[in-house]
């Protein structure tokens, strides 16, 4: 009888013992899993980092904490104008991830409307046909060449007039200006706006400037327009990006090709300042042959009670 | 006799005690940080797909209700919703609390004062209960 009692207790804490290793490894393996995975997240965090500081051109390495037990080092290096590498290491309860991926990157505008590059700036100034707009200036069924350029506080109104060349203002060339600066472009009849080989792309170049139709216009403007707001209600089509401080009000008269496709290359005369990440890849690493002699010959250690 | 029924006895009783307490201890330890961190995973799966446009700044009630970002800021789901909005009934006992807060690029424990501008991130905090026993608090970044 008490022979049959031991044995019984002896089976019975033997199952308590096993049931309890199983919970301890059990535990491990959790805390473990829970750990990679807030690793991954705080990778998956610094990738968005990433993305958001290439588009406000702001630090490219940074360590920084996601949370309280989570960290992620971030590390962008250009490699090409467009191109750039992107290292992320994330750790997470003693768990550590780490990956290096290729970014595509093309420009874009984010808060900062585009600047005038130094070069363009430079060709400007040294520009040979030059239409200075000083005060109120009405141009009509007329053709102005070169560098169309709007003085500080000046009213510009076309109407009827081919612009075989590009339109700046003086805020644009000096980078900065006030109220009182801020310039007016008035359009009507038919329009066309090109651009100076000097600024090839771009047909407006005036952040400070409020662009306006009168209705009439009927319009084709073949390169970029950077501006303070832009509003058209007549009819005709814009060729290049626009880019302004306040959401552009134009006609559904008025086409928009090529806009919304694949993204579009900025003029070299203007800089954006910012980039979008338009692919992403990361290589799958491959081991080495001497990585993958050391595995074939590893020995896993014994499993200690 | 009795001193083998009263070994038996103290035996079982000691045992299913200890038995229990595995029990208890796997819960605590093995299931209830997985499930934590699931349901989490649920939340953020479910804010990066919806839009960023303004609503009526009022939290959500129900999974339903969630149509933009804005809607899981301040929200509580108790039983817990999935990332297609189902209520996982099965986890009746569990809560999500989610909070979605502007912070500086530069310095993401800093507020920001543009939720849109470029240089700011969306940062994602879904604390999960059990009961009132809070079971994990995880974070993540957004794009705004």
């Amino acid at each position: 009888m008490l022979l049959g009692v031991l044995l019984l207790a002896v089976l019975v804490s033997t199952v308590c013992l096993g049931y309890a290793r199983h919970v301890v490894i059990a535990a491990s393996n959790a805390e473990a899993a829970v750990a990679v995975q807030q690793a991954e997240g705080a990778a998956d965090s610094g990738l968005v980092w990433a993305k958001q500081s290439l588009l406000a051109a702001g630090d490219r390495t940074v360590r920084l904490n996601v949370g309280s037990n989570a960290q992620v080092a971030v590390n962008v290096v250009d490699n090409g104008s467009t191109l750039r590498t992107l290292t992320i290491q994330s750790s997470a309860s003693g768990v550590t991830q780490a990956m290096e991926g290729s970014l595509e990157t093309y420009a874009t505008v984010a808060d900062e409307l585009p600047q005038l590059t130094s070069s363009a700036r430079n060709a400007i100034v040294t520009h040979p046909a030059v239409v200075d707009v000083v005060g109120s200036q009405s141009f009509s069924a007329t053709t102005l060449t070169g560098i169309i350029y709007l003085h500080n506080g000046a009213h510009l109104t076309l109407t009827d007039c081919i612009v075989a060349g590009t339109i700046v203002s003086q805020p644009a060339l000096a980078g900065r200006w006030s109220p009182a600066d801020c310039t007016t472009i008035s359009l009507g009849g038919s329009i066309v706006i090109e651009s100076d080989p000097a600024l090839a792309g771009c047909s407006i170049v005036a952040p400070d400037a409020a662009v306006i139709g009168d209705g009439s216009e009927a319009l084709q403007i073949r390169g970029c327009i950077v501006c303070d707001s832009l509003s058209l209600t007549g009819w005709g089509a814009l060729h290049g990006q626009i880019a302004s401080t306040s959401v552009p009000t134009l006609n559904r008269s008025i086409d928009l090709p090529g806009s919304g496709r694949e993204p579009r290359a900025w003029p070299a005369a203007l800089a954006t300042g910012s980039e979008r990440i338009g692919r992403v890849s990361f290589p799958r690493p491959v081991a080495t042959p001497a990585q993958q002699a050391a595995i074939r010959t590893f020995v896993f250690p014994p499993d200690t009670p | 006799m009795l001193l083998g029924t009263l070994v038996l006895g103290t035996m079982l009783v000691t045992a299913t005690t200890a038995l229990t307490s595995a029990a208890v201890a796997q819960d605590q330890l093995v299931t209830a940080p997985v499930t934590a961190y699931s349901l989490a995973r649920e939340i953020h799966s479910l804010a990066l797909v919806l839009p960023r446009d303004a609503g009526d700044g009022q939290p959500a009630a129900s999974g339903a209700a969630v149509l933009l970002l804005e809607d899981l800021d301040g929200a509580s789901f108790n039983p817990p919703i999935a990332a297609d909005r189902r209520r996982l009934t099965y986890d009746e006992d569990w809560t999500q609390q989610v909070a979605i807060e502007p912070v500086e690029l530069g310095d993401p424990a800093q507020p920001a004062a543009d939720a849109t501008a470029a240089g700011t991130l969306l940062r994602l905090t879904v604390t999960v209960l059990q009961g009132s026993t809070e079971r994990g608090s995880y974070v993540w970044w957004m794009s705004p």
